[in-house]
C-alpha cells in the first residue's frame, strides 16, 4: 500500500551523440491503491516503465518515489514491490507451493507455519488449493497465471506490476482473468500498475489509464475520460473499437449562432455553436482545415434520430457489413465518385442495432450526434476542444494608453506600450486574479512540497569555493504582494470541475470568459484584475512577445580540488558559481556520472524563484516592467536575461544587482539531448 | 486422367528400401571399424595360450584367444604399479570435475546474464585462447610449478596438485556451450526470482543449476574425461616420478620402454580395459540428463 510518484522519469539508450529515449520524461502521481493501466501501442516504452518502477532497468534521469522513499538506488527487493510476468515465469524445478514460498524462505523473516498460512491464503484466494504440489508445467496457461499472481501476493506487496500478464492466454480465458484481477485489486486494496496493449483490458480495469506512444506519455485520465475527451487524434483512435472516423474539414461561424463544418467532397454539416465554444477563433474561420473525429457509435442510423438532428444528417452508400452478433458494423463509401477503399476519410464506420435491415451497395441517410465530436488540430493532431481552454481570444481597441475591453475602459500599465489601434488580445484562463481569491501566482504546488523538505546539506560544500554565492531559506522568496487593481466586475455563469482544476465561465458585458479559478466558491459576481503579463496583444502594427515567466540560462558544474582526492561542486550560471546541494549534485552525478564535468546544462527557475540578494549572480537592471498587479525587473546578466519578480525591493533601471536563486525549486536540463535532470 | 497407383506407391517404396539398405551398409560397416579394435582389446586383456598362464598372446594371428583367463587383471592390481597410478588419475580427475565444472558454468553464467563494459571483448579473447592448443604454454606451466615447488624432484601428491591445477585453471574457457544453454533459459526468471529477494549467487544457485542438468552433466563428464585421458602434460610434468603417475602416462610408457613388447601386451589391454570402466559407468548413471529437458512449464508453453 502505497503511493508512487514518478517524476521526470527518461529511459536513454546510448547510441551515439543523442541516444534514443525509449522513455520521455515520465511525470505522474500515482495515489495509493489505484488501479493504473499503461498502455500504447509495442514499443511505445510501457514496459520499460514498468521495470524501472520494478528496478530490473536503470533510471538514465528522474526521481522515482515509493511512499516516501526515492528508491532509484534501491534493489528491486528492497522496494517492496511484486511483478507478474507475461509469460508467467514460474520456476519449474519447484511446485506450486515452493514457487509461492520462494521469495517468503528468501526473506527468512518468516517461520514455517506463517509461510504455509500465506501460501494456503493466497492459494484459496486464487482458487489454486488442488494444484499446490504439482509442478507448473501440469498445469494449463490460466493456472499457471493464477499461480504467478499467488507468488506476488504472499508477499503482501506495496504495489503490484503485472507486465501483459493476459496476453498469452486464450480470448475466453482472458475475459475472465480481466475480471479476476479487478477482484483482486478490490479484495487487496493495493496500488496495481499493469501494462497492456490491449485497449479493452485497459478500459475496463483501470482507475486511470496513461496512453503512451513513442515514449511520450499522451494522456494520463480515467476511462471515461480518455473516451469523451480524447487529447490528441492518437488517443482518440487508439481507444474504441472500430475506430473512431476521421474526417478532413473546415469550419466557419455562420450567423445565427451556427458553426458550418465543411468536409472535402464539399458535404456540410451545422453545430450549434456551444460544442465548439472552447474552440479557438481561429480555427472557425472556414478556411483552415482541422481533423473532424467521430466514434462509429455516434452516428446514427435509426429515423427517429435522424428526423431530430436534420442539421448533421447526410447520405452515404453501404459497401460493408459486419454482423457482429450484439451489434452490426456498417462500412460506408461517402465519395461515391472515387470508390477510394483505403483513404479513411472517404470511409466511415458506424455501428447499428443487429435487428436492422441493412444491405450491401445501399444508400442510407445517417446522423451524427453533434455533442460527440471531436475536433483536431491537423498538424499537431491536438485536440482543439480542451477541457480546460488555455486562452481566450478577445478584440479589442487601444487609445492613449486605456484599452477598451469587453465594454470597460482599462488603463494599461505602463510595461505595455502600444500605438493606437486595433487588437485581439490573447488572455491566458490563468490570467485572472479575483478579489479575495487571490492564488499563490505560481502554479507549481509540488516543488513546494520539495521545498520544506529539502536539506541544504553540507556534503559537497565543507569549504567555500571562492566566488561561491550564499544560499538563501526557500520563505524568502515566497513573498509575493500584489496589487489588486480592478479591470472589470464579472458574472458567474457556469463552473465547472475538471479534475483538480475549477473552470470558470465569465459573463462581462454580454462577453464570455474561460478563466481558471481555483478555490473561487459561493459568490455569483466577482471583481475582476488581469495579469498583464501573461497577456499577448496582436495588432496590425505591433505584436507583443508572450513575457517569459521560466528563465533559463545555461551553466556547467565546476569542481575545485581543496584536498587529496577531496572536492568542491559548484553550478557555474552566468558567472557565478552556486552552491550545490546534496540534492541538485546528486541528481546531476547519478544522471551524468563523470560527465558531469564536461555536459553543458541548462538551468530554468521562474520568476518568482530568483530575487535581489546581497550576493549572487551580479547583473544590471535593463529596465522595470510594471504591470500594474506587480513589478518585474528585467536583468542583464552577462549575455543573458533574467526576469525577476521585485516585491517590494526599491531596485531601480540602471542598478547593478545580485540574483540569488531559490535552490529547491531550481530545474536542471542536459542540453544536448533535452533530458530534464531536476 | 489414369492413375497406376500400385506402380507409383510400388516405385516410391522400392526406392525407400535401396537408399535405406545403402545407407545401413555403410553404417555397419563403419561401425564395425570402430568397434573391433575396442572388442579385440577386451577379448586380448582375457587371452591366454594354451597351458600358459602368464605367456603373452603377443603375436598370435587370432583374433579370438584359443584360452580365457582372468590372470592379467590379478597380476595388473597385484604384482604393478597399476592400482596406485588408477587412483592418482581417478583423485585428479574427480577434482577436475568438481572444480572445472564450477569455474565452467560461473564463467557461463556471468557471460550469459550480466551486461558489463569489456563482456564482449572478454569473451573473444576466451574464445580465442580456448582454440589454441593447451601443451603450447607446457613449458612455462613447468616452470612456474618449479619455481613454486610442485614439479621437478617433490613429494606424489604435489605432483598431483600440480596436475589438479593444469586441467581446472583453464576450464573456464570452455564456457561458451555451457552459456548457449544459459542463455536459453528465460530471462523472466531471473528477475522474477530478484524481485522475490534473491541475490546473484541465489539466482544462480536456486533457479540457474536446477534449471540446468543437461549442461552441468554435460560439462562435468567432459572435465572427468580430459584429465583422464591426458597424456602430454601429465607426462611432461610428472618426468620419471612412477609413483604419481596417471594411467595413460604409466600405460603408455609400458610399451613404450619395454624391451620385449610381448612382456606386457594382455597386461596393456588389461589396463586399457579398466581404464575404460568408470567413464562408462558414468555415462551410463548421467545419461538420462542429457536427453532430459526440464525446462517445461517455466514460461509460456
Amino acid at each position: 500500500m502505497a503511493s508512487l510518484s514518478l517524476k521526470h522519469i527518461y529511459k536513454v539508450y546510448d547510441n551515439g551523440a543523442n541516444g534514443v529515449k525509449a522513455v520521455n520524461d515520465f511525470c505522474m502521481e500515482i495515489e495509493d491503491k489505484e488501479f493504473i493501466v499503461f498502455v500504447g501501442p509495442s514499443g511505445c516504452g510501457k514496459s520499460t516503465t514498468l521495470r524501472m518502477i520494478a528496478g530490473l532497468e536503470e533510471i538514465t534521469a528522474g526521481e522515482l518515489m515509493i511512499g516516501d522513499e526515492v528508491v532509484n538506488d534501491v534493489e528491486p527487493k528492497e522496494r517492496n514491490i511484486a511483478m507478474v510476468f507475461q509469460n508467467y515465469a514460474l520456476y519449474p524445478h519447484m511446485t506450486v507451493r515452493e514457487n509461492m514460498a520462494f521469495a517468503l524462505e528468501l526473506s527468512k523473516k518468516f517461520t514455517k507455519e506463517e509461510i504455509n498460512d500465506r501460501v494456503n491464503e493466497a492459494a484459496r484466494i486464487l482458487d489454486i488449493e488442488q494444484f499446490l504440489d504439482r509442478k507448473p508445467r501440469a498445469l494449463s496457461g490460466g493456472q499457471r497465471q493464477r499461480v504467478s499472481l499467488g507468488r506476488a501476493i504472499v508477499r503482501d506487496p506495496k504495489v503490484f506490476l503485472l507486465d501483459e500478464p493476459l496476453s498469452n492466454l486464450d480470448a475466453k480465458l482472458r475475459a475472465q482473468m480481466r475480471t479476476e484481477i479487478s477482484k483482486l485489486h478490490n479484495k487487496l486494496q493495493t496500488t496495481f500498475i499493469y501494462v497492456t496493449h490491449d485497449q479493452v483490458e485497459a478500459m475496463t480495469m483501470g482507475t486511470r489509464i496513461v496512453v503512451m506512444k513513442l515514449g511520450v506519455v499522451q494522456q494520463i485520465d480515467t476511462p471515461k475520460n480518455l473516451y469523451k475527451y480524447p487529447a490528441n487524434k492518437f488517443v482518440a483512435g487508439f481507444i474504441g473499437t472500430p475506430q473512431m472516423n476521421f474526417f478532413d474539414a473546415t469550419l466557419k461561424k455562420t450567423e445565427g449562432g451556427k458553426v458550418e463544418v465543411t468536409f472535402a467532397n464539399n458535404r456540410k454539416i451545422l453545430l450549434d455553436e456551444d460544442v465548439v465554444a472552447k474552440t479557438d477563433g481561429k480555427y472557425l474561420d472556414g478556411n483552415t482545415t482541422v481533423t473532424l473525429g467521430v466514434r462509429p457509435e455516434d452516428v446514427h442510423w435509426d429515423e427517429k434520430f435522424v428526423s431530430e438532428h436534420k442539421e448533421t444528417a447526410f447520405t452515404c452508400r453501404t459497401s460493408l457489413i459486419e454482423a457482429l452478433g450484439s451489434e452490426t458494423i456498417v462500412y460506408c463509401e461517402l465519395d461515391e465518385e472515387n470508390d477510394a477503399i483505403g483513404d479513411s476519410s472517404t470511409r466511415l464506420t458506424l455501428k447499428v442495432d443487429p435487428k436492422a435491415e441493412i444491405d450491401k451497395n445501399q444508400d442510407i441517410t445517417v446522423a451524427i450526434d453533434p455533442q460527440c465530436i471531436h475536433l483536431f488540430d491537423n498538424e499537431t493532431e491536438m485536440t482543439i476542444m480542451p477541457r480546460i481552454p488555455q486562452y481566450n481570444l478577445v478584440k479589442a481597441k487601444v487609445k492613449s494608453g486605456k484599452v477598451d475591453l469587453l465594454g470597460a475602459d482599462i488603463a494599461l500599465p505602463s510595461a505595455i506600450d502600444l500605438p493606437d489601434g486595433d487588437y485581439i488580445l490573447n488572455i491566458p484562463s490563468d490570467a485572472f486574479i479575483f478579489k479575495g481569491f487571490e492564488t499563490p501566482l505560481t502554479s507549481v504546488e509540488e516543488s513546494h512540497k520539495l521545498c520544506s523538505v529539502e536539506p541544504v546539506g553540507e556534503k559537497y560544500a565543507n569549504k567555500a569555493l571562492k566566488n561561491l554565492v550564499k544560499t538563501y531559506p526557500c520563505e524568502q522568496f515566497e513573498q509575493y504582494e500584489l496589487q489588486f487593481n480592478k479591470a472589470f466586475d464579472a458574472e458567474i455563469e457556469s463552473v465547472e470541475d475538471i479534475g483538480k482544476t475549477r473552470l470558470l465561465r465569465l459573463k462581462v458585458n454580454k462577453n464570455k470568459l474561460f478563466a481558471i479559478g481555483n478555490g473561487v466558491d459561493n459568490v455569483k459576481t466577482l471583481s475582476v484584475a488581469v495579469d498583464w503579463k501573461k497577456v499577448t496583444f496582436t495588432g496590425e502594427e505591433k505584436v507583443t512577445e508572450a513575457f517569459a515567466l521560466t528563465n533559463t540560462l545555461s551553466a556547467r558544474v565546476v569542481k575545485e580540488q581543496t584536498g587529496k582526492k577531496k572536492y568542491n561542486f559548484a553550478l557555474e550560471v552566468a558567472g557565478a558559481e552556486i552552491y550545490l546541494t546534496d540534492y541538485i549534485a546528486t541528481k546531476i552525478f547519478n544522471a551524468l556520472g563523470r560527465k558531469a564535468f564536461e555536459t553543458e546544462l541548462t538551468v530554468d527557475f521562474g520568476i518568482y524563484d530568483v530575487m535581489t540578494a546581497d550576493s549572487g549572480i551580479e547583473g544590471v537592471v535593463e529596465k522595470i516592467l510594471d504591470y500594474g498587479t506587480e513589478k518585474i525587473a528585467v536583468v542583464k546578466a552577462g549575455e543573458a536575461q533574467v526576469n525577476v519578480y521585485l516585491g517590494n525591493s526599491g531596485v531601480k533601471q540602471g542598478d547593478n544587482v545580485k540574483l540569488a536563486l531559490n535552490l529547491p525549486r531550481l530545474g536542471v536540463v542536459e542540453t544536448l539531448r533535452g533530458i530534464r535532470i531536476i | 486422367m489414369d492413375y497406376d497407383f500400385k506402380k507409383t506407391n510400388g516405385g516410391m517404396k522400392r526406392r525407400k528400401a535401396i537408399s535405406k539398405s545403402a545407407i545401413y551398409t555403410i553404417l555397419t560397416i563403419l561401425s564395425i571399424c570402430w568397434i573391433l579394435p575396442l572388442i579385440w582389446l577386451i577379448l586380448q586383456s582375457f587371452g591366454m595360450e594354451p597351458d600358459a598362464p602368464y605367456q603373452s598372446t603377443y603375436g598370435s594371428p587370432d583374433i579370438l584367444p584359443s584360452h580365457y583367463t582372468v590372470n592379467w587383471y590379478v597380476k595388473l592390481f597385484t604384482e604393478t604399479e597399476f592400482p596406485t597410478w588408477y587412483l592418482n588419475t581417478l583423485i585428479i580427475s574427480l577434482a577436475c570435475m568438481v572444480l572445472s565444472t564450477f569455474f565452467t558454468l560461473s564463467m557461463a553464467y556471468v557471460m550469459s546474464r550480466f551486461r558489463f563494459k569489456s563482456r564482449k571483448t572478454i569473451q573473444n579473447i576466451g574464445l580465442i585462447l580456448g582454440m589454441f592448443p593447451g601443451f603450447m604454454s607446457m613449458v612455462a606451466i613447468y616452470y612456474i610449478f618449479k619455481g613454486i615447488g610442485l614439479a621437478g624432484n617433490v613429494e606424489n601428491w604435489k605432483q598431483i596438485l600440480a596436475l589438479i591445477m593444469v586441467y581446472s585453471g583453464s576450464a573456464a574457457l570452455g564456457y561458451y556451450v555451457s552459456k548457449g544453454f544459459f542463455d536459453t533459459v528465460s530471462k523472466s526468471l531471473d528477475e522474477a526470482a530478484r524481485i522475490d529477494g534473491a541475490t546473484n549467487s541465489q539466482v544462480f544457485r536456486k533457479i540457474m543449476l536446477p534449471l540446468s542438468k543437461p549442461i552441468i552433466v554435460y560439462t562435468a563428464l567432459m572435465s572427468f574425461t580430459a584429465p583422464w585421458g591426458d597424456f602430454i602434460f601429465a607426462s611432461f610434468i610428472l618426468k620419471e616420478n612412477s609413483g604419481a603417475y596417471t594411467v595413460a602416462v604409466g600405460l603408455y610408457r609400458w610399451i613404450a620402454m619395454a624391451e620385449i613388447p610381448a612382456q606386457w601386451y594382455n597386461l596393456f589391454a588389461a589396463g586399457a580395459v579398466c581404464v575404460a570402466v568408470p567413464i562408462t559407468i558414468l555415462f551410463l548413471l548421467l545419461q538420462r540428463y542429457f536427453v532430459e529437458g526440464i525446462t517445461g512449464g517455466a514460461v509460456k508453453g
